[in-house]
C-alpha cells in the first residue's frame, strides 16, 4: 500500500513536468521553456492595467512530508506503539495578495491563504479525532483564510500608521527570540523553520504606529485581538510527549477543564512598545510587550480519588484549568559588523526577559494549584560570515535561564532545567555552475542536555517562478530529551512552489 | 460614463503625477580632464611620487598614462549628485536558461567633486561616499525586496587592513519582515549567480592595478586607447583586464578579461548614452559573455534621472519596510525579452587588434 502511494506521488510529478513541456513556447529548448513558464502571472496584467496602483501576486505550493519510520514508539507503556501516517502531511497552500497603492502615502493590502492537506484523503488512516482532522485538513474559517487586511498611511517622514490584521516581526536574527508579537500555528513543531514563519505566524488585528525622529523611532502597538498558539495535534507525529510517571500503585489521570480565552475588552488588550536607534554602525532596539501568554498554563483546580474495596486509592484524577495569564516581556536586539582576521563578521543579538511565567511543580500538596511563578531569560547571539565561493557560515548560541528556580519544577513530566544552552550551527553553499540556482544547506541544532536535530536541504530554483526543495530532518538523543523523544519521527520533505 | 480608453488614460496620468517626480535639471556633465584638472592628480595616486618606466613611455607616446585613462573612465561612474534608474539583469546560462531581475534604484554621492576621492580632500578611507537603495519588481519571489547599501571610500592601505570592508548593506525581505544586515561577498564571487563579479559590479578601483597602454584601436567608429590592467594582488582571480577607452568622453566601451592562466575568459561590451538636460553619460548596458562556458549576462540600466535632490530619510530602514516602488518602468523604455532571439549578438574579442599586436589568442581547447 505504501509503495502504491509513492508511485502515485511520483506519477503526479511526471505529469507536472509534462505539462511544463507542453505549455512552454514552441521551438524553445527545455531550459529556455522552463525559465519562461508563468501561466498565471500574465492573467492579472489586464486587471493591473485597468486599475492603476493595483498589484496582484500570489503563489501555489505543495509541501509533502514523508515519515521515514513506519512505526513510532510512545514511551507511555500504557499506549504502546502507534502506527505512524506515512505522509504526515501533503499540504497545498495557495496565496493571493492584492496591494493597492492609492497614493504614495496610502496603501491597502490584502493577503488570503487557502490551505488543504490532502494527506487525510491520501492516507486515510491515522489516529486523528474528527475535530482535529477538520482543523488540520483545510482552512474553513474566515480568520484563517483572510490572513491579512490592513491599511498603512505614511505621514511625511515622521509617522507610519498601520491598521488592520497584520503580522509584525521584532528582531534581527533567524528564529523566535523577540519575534513575540504574533502567536504561531505550531502544527509542525520541531520541524518548523524560519523560512516558513511568514505562513505559520497567526496575524492579529492591531494598530501599529511608528514615530520617527532623526536616527530614532518609537513604535506603539495596541492589540485588542487575542489568539492563542495552535499546538501540534495530540495525535500527530510532533505532539508533546510527557514522560510516563513512575510505576505506582495509584494511576494518575489529568482531566482538562474547559479554558477560556481572554475576553475582548480594552483592559484585556495587549500593548507593545519599541524604541530603535542607529548610532554609528550600531542598530539597537529596546522592546516591551504587555501580553497574555500564547500557551495557557495549567492550574490544578481539584482532584478526585477512586478507592478500591479495601479503601485504598487506586486512581487519582486531577482537574486542570488551562488559563492564559498576563506576562511582561522586556527585550532588546542589536546588530553590528566587524572586521576580524581579514573577514567581515556579522553579529546579531536578541534577548527577552519574561516576568510571571508559571511552571508545574512536583510534590505540591494536592489542594494547591501545582504551579510556581518565576521569571525567565532567553538570550541569543549569532555570528555570520561569508567565504569565497558563495559559502555562508553562521553559529548561534541560545541561553535560557530561570530565575527563582526550584528543583521540583517540571516540563512534560521531566525535571525542568535551570539553564539550557542551545547551539545552532549552519553552513550553506550556492553553486556557480548552476548560476546559483542550486544550494545546499545544513543546520545542526544541539541542546546541552544531549540531544540533536539535523536539517539538510537541497534547494533548486527551476526558474524565476518555480522553486524545488528536498529536506531531511533527523532527531536523536535520549528518548527523554527534547529532540531525542522524536527520534523515530525523522522525515523527508518535498517542496514545490510556483510564484507569480 | 467614462470609456475604458479614457479610464486608462486618466489612470496613467494620475499615476504619472504621483510616480514621476518633477524633473530637476541642476548639474551638468564636465569632461573628466576638466573635472580633475591637474592630470598629475590622476597619474600619481595613493601617495606615489613618480611614474613607473612603462608609464613614462605611455605618457611620451600617447599623452596619457594607463592609470590616468582608467581614472577618467571611472569618473563617468560617479557623475551627478544623485541618480535614479531602472536595472534589468538578464542572465542566460549555457543551457539557455533565462533569469531576469528588475529593480529601481536611487543613489546619492556624498562628495562634492570626484577629485576629492583621489586627493582625500575632506574625506578619509572609511568615509561613506555613496548611499543607494533599491527595490525589486521582478522576479515575483523577490518583489518588494529592498537593499540599502553604503559604499566606503578606500585606499590601498585600507584594503590591506580590511580586505572585506567595502560596503555595508541592509536588506528587507518581505517574507522575513525584518530589516537585517547582510554580509559581504568576496570580490571574485558572482553577483546573484551571473557572469558579473562583485569587482565587475562595483568594487574595482583604478589604483589597485598596474596599467599600461597597449595601443590604439577604432571601436564602433570611435578612436580608443587600449589599456591593460594587472591587479596588485598576486592572488587576484584574473591575470589581467584589457579595456578600450574612447578618447573624447573617456567612456570604457569594451573589455576583455583573462583568467589566471592567461586564457581569454570574458568579453564585455558596454553601451553608453548621454542623458539630457544634464549631459551626464550613463552606462546603459554591460554585456558580459563568458567565452569558456558560453554563459552571458546583460546588465541594463535605463530611464535615468539625475540631481532630483535626495534626503537622508530615503536611506532609513523605514523606507524599505514600505515596499514602495517610487517609479514604475515605462513600457517603451526598454524592449521586452520574450525569447533569446530578442537579444543582440554576443560581444566578441577584438581579434583584429590582437593581430596587429602580433598576439594570437586561443580559447581553452580551441586554436
Amino acid at each position: 500500500m505504501g509503495s502504491l502511494k509513492m508511485k502515485r506521488f511520483f506519477f503526479c510529478l511526471w505529469i507536472l513536468m509534462g505539462a511544463l513541456w507542453a505549455v512552454s513556447p514552441a521551438g524553445a529548448g527545455w531550459d529556455e521553456r522552463i525559465s519562461l513558464f508563468d501561466p498565471i502571472g500574465p492573467l492579472f496584467d489586464p486587471l493591473e492595467e485597468a486599475v492603476p496602483g493595483l498589484m496582484v501576486k500570489g503563489m501555489a505550493r505543495n509541501w509533502t512530508r514523508l515519515a521515514s519510520h513506519e512505526r513510532t514508539r510512545d514511551p507511555n507503556r500504557q499506549v504502546g506503539f502507534h502506527r505512524t501516517k506515512r505522509f504526515p502531511s501533503i499540504e497545498w497552500l495557495g496565496e493571493l495578495e492584492l496591494r493597492y497603492q492609492a497614493t504614495p502615502n496610502l496603501e491597502i493590502v490584502n493577503i488570503n491563504n487557502f490551505l488543504y492537506d490532502s494527506a487525510f484523503r491520501w492516507d486515510s488512516g491515522g489516529p486523528y479525532s474528527r475535530s482535529t482532522r477538520r482543523e488540520l485538513e483545510y482552512y474553513h474559517t474566515t480568520d484563517r483564510i483572510l490572513r491579512e487586511l490592513y491599511a498603512v498611511y505614511y505621514y511625511g517622514d515622521m509617522l507610519d500608521i498601520k491598521l488592520g490584521k497584520q503580522q509584525l516581526v521584532w528582531g534581527k536574527m533567524d528564529g523566535k527570540v523577540i519575534d513575540i508579537i504574533n502567536p504561531s500555528d505550531n502544527r509542525y513543531s520541531l520541524a518548523s523553520t524560519s523560512d516558513n514563519f511568514e505562513w505559520t505566524r497567526v496575524p492579529l488585528w492591531m494598530a501599529n504606529v511608528i514615530y520617527t525622529f532623526g536616527d530614532y523611532y518609537l513604535q506603539l502597538l495596541w492589540i485588542p485581538d487575542f489568539e492563542p498558539n495552535r499546538n501540534p495535534p495530540p495525535d500527530g507525529p510532533f505532539r508533546s510527549i510527557s514522560k510516563p510517571s513512575r510505576r505506582s500503585s495509584i494511576r494518575t489521570v489529568n482531566s482538562l477543564l474547559t479554558g477560556d480565552k481572554p475576553s475582548q475588552s480594552f483592559l484585556n488588550s495587549e500593548w507593545g512598545l519599541r524604541f530603535n536607534l542607529v548610532k554609528g554602525r550600531w542598530d539597537l532596539s529596546f522592546v516591551y510587550f504587555y501580553t497574555w501568554n500564547d500557551d495557557p498554563f495549567r492550574f490544578r483546580r481539584g482532584f478526585e480519588e477512586t478507592l478500591d474495596l479495601e479503601g485504598k486509592v487506586v486512581e487519582r484524577t486531577f482537574f486542570l484549568e488551562p488559563k492564559h495569564t498576563r506576562i511582561h516581556q522586556f527585550g532588546l536586539d542589536l546588530d553590528q559588523s566587524f572586521q576580524l582576521l581579514g573577514r567581515n563578521i556579522l553579529v546579531k543579538g536578541e534577548a527577552v526577559y519574561t516576568l510571571n511565567s508559571y511552571f508545574p511543580v512536583a510534590g505540591e500538596p494536592l489542594r494547591e494549584d501545582g504551579v510556581k511563578k518565576s521569571n525567565q531569560l532567553l538570550a541569543a547571539v549569532n555570528l555570520e560570515t561569508r567565504f569565497r565561493g558563495e559559502i555562508t557560515a553562521s553559529s548561534q548560541l541560545q541561553l535560557r535561564h530561570i530565575f527563582g528556580y526550584n528543583s521540583r519544577m517540571r516540563t512534560l513530566g521531566r525535571p525542568q532545567e535551570k539553564d539550557r544552552l542551545d547551539v545552532i550551527f549552519g553552513v550553506n553553499k550556492l553553486f556557480k555552475f548552476t548560476d546559483n540556482r542550486l544550494g545546499l544547506f545544513w543546520t545542526n541544532y544541539y541542546i546541552d542536555s544531549g540531544s540533536w536535530k539535523e536539517r539538510f536541504d537541497v534547494k533548486y530554483a527551476l526558474s524565476d517562478y518555480v522553486d524545488l526543495m528536498v529536506r531531511y530532518w533527523a532527531f536523536w538523543g535520549n528518548h527523554n530529551s527534547a529532540y531525542g523523544m522524536y527520534k523515530d519521527r525523522d522525515e523527508v520533505e518535498f517542496f514545490l512552489k510556483y510564484e507569480f | 460614463m467614462i470609456g475604458r480608453k479614457w479610464r486608462s488614460t486618466l489612470g496613467g496620468l494620475l499615476l504619472a503625477l504621483f510616480t514621476y517626480p518633477a524633473i530637476s535639471s541642476s548639474g551638468q556633465w564636465v569632461n573628466p580632464k576638466e573635472a580633475i584638472g591637474d592630470p598629475w592628480v590622476a597619474r600619481l595616486q595613493q601617495g606615489r611620487k613618480e611614474l613607473a618606466p612603462g608609464e613614462k613611455e605611455d605618457l611620451a607616446r600617447y599623452g596619457y598614462t594607463g592609470l590616468e585613462l582608467m581614472t577618467y573612465a571611472d569618473y563617468n561612474s560617479f557623475t551627478g549628485e544623485d541618480y535614479d534608474n531602472f536595472w534589468r539583469i538578464v542572465h542566460i546560462s549555457p543551457t539557455r536558461h533565462i533569469q531576469i531581475k528588475l529593480w529601481v534604484e536611487r543613489g546619492k554621492h556624498l562628495f562634492k567633486h570626484y577629485r576629492d576621492l583621489l586627493t582625500y580632500n575632506g574625506l578619509q578611507p572609511d568615509s561613506v561616499i555613496l548611499k543607494f537603495r533599491l527595490i525589486y519588481f521582478y522576479p515575483p519571489a523577490q518583489w518588494g525586496w529592498g537593499v540599502t547599501n553604503f559604499t566606503y571610500l578606500r585606499s590601498e592601505e585600507f584594503d590591506k587592513k580590511y580586505p572585506r570592508k567595502k560596503t555595508e548593506a541592509w536588506r528587507w525581505l518581505p517574507d522575513q519582515r525584518k530589516v537585517s544586515r547582510g554580509s559581504n561577498n568576496d570580490r571574485a564571487d558572482h553577483f546573484q549567480g551571473t557572469e558579473m563579479t562583485q569587482d565587475d559590479f562595483r568594487w574595482r578601483r583604478p589604483w589597485a592595478e598596474d596599467h599600461r597602454i597597449l595601443g590604439e584601436d577604432t571601436f564602433e567608429g570611435k578612436r580608443c586607447l587600449v589599456v591593460e590592467s594587472v591587479h596588485h594582488d598576486a592572488t587576484y582571480y584574473l591575470s589581467k583586464r584589457v579595456t578600450w577607452i574612447e578618447m573624447e568622453h573617456f567612456l570604457d566601451l569594451h573589455e576583455e578579461q583573462f583568467d589566471k592562466k592567461g586564457q581569454p575568459l570574458k568579453v564585455i561590451g558596454r553601451r553608453w548614452r548621454q542623458y539630457q538636460p544634464w549631459g551626464y553619460w550613463a552606462r546603459e548596458e554591460w554585456d558580459g559573455y563568458n567565452l569558456q562556458t558560453q554563459a552571458r549576462t546583460l546588465l541594463q540600466k535605463y530611464d535615468w534621472l539625475y540631481d532630483q535632490g535626495l534626503s537622508e530619510e530615503f536611506f532609513r530602514g523605514r523606507e524599505m519596510r514600505k515596499e514602495y516602488h517610487w517609479r514604475s518602468p515605462r513600457r517603451d523604455a526598454i524592449p521586452p525579452i520574450r525569447s533569446l532571439s530578442d537579444l543582440a549578438p554576443v560581444p566578441e574579442i577584438r581579434t583584429a587588434f590582437w593581430d596587429r599586436l602580433g598576439i594570437k589568442l586561443s580559447l581553452k581547447g580551441k586554436d
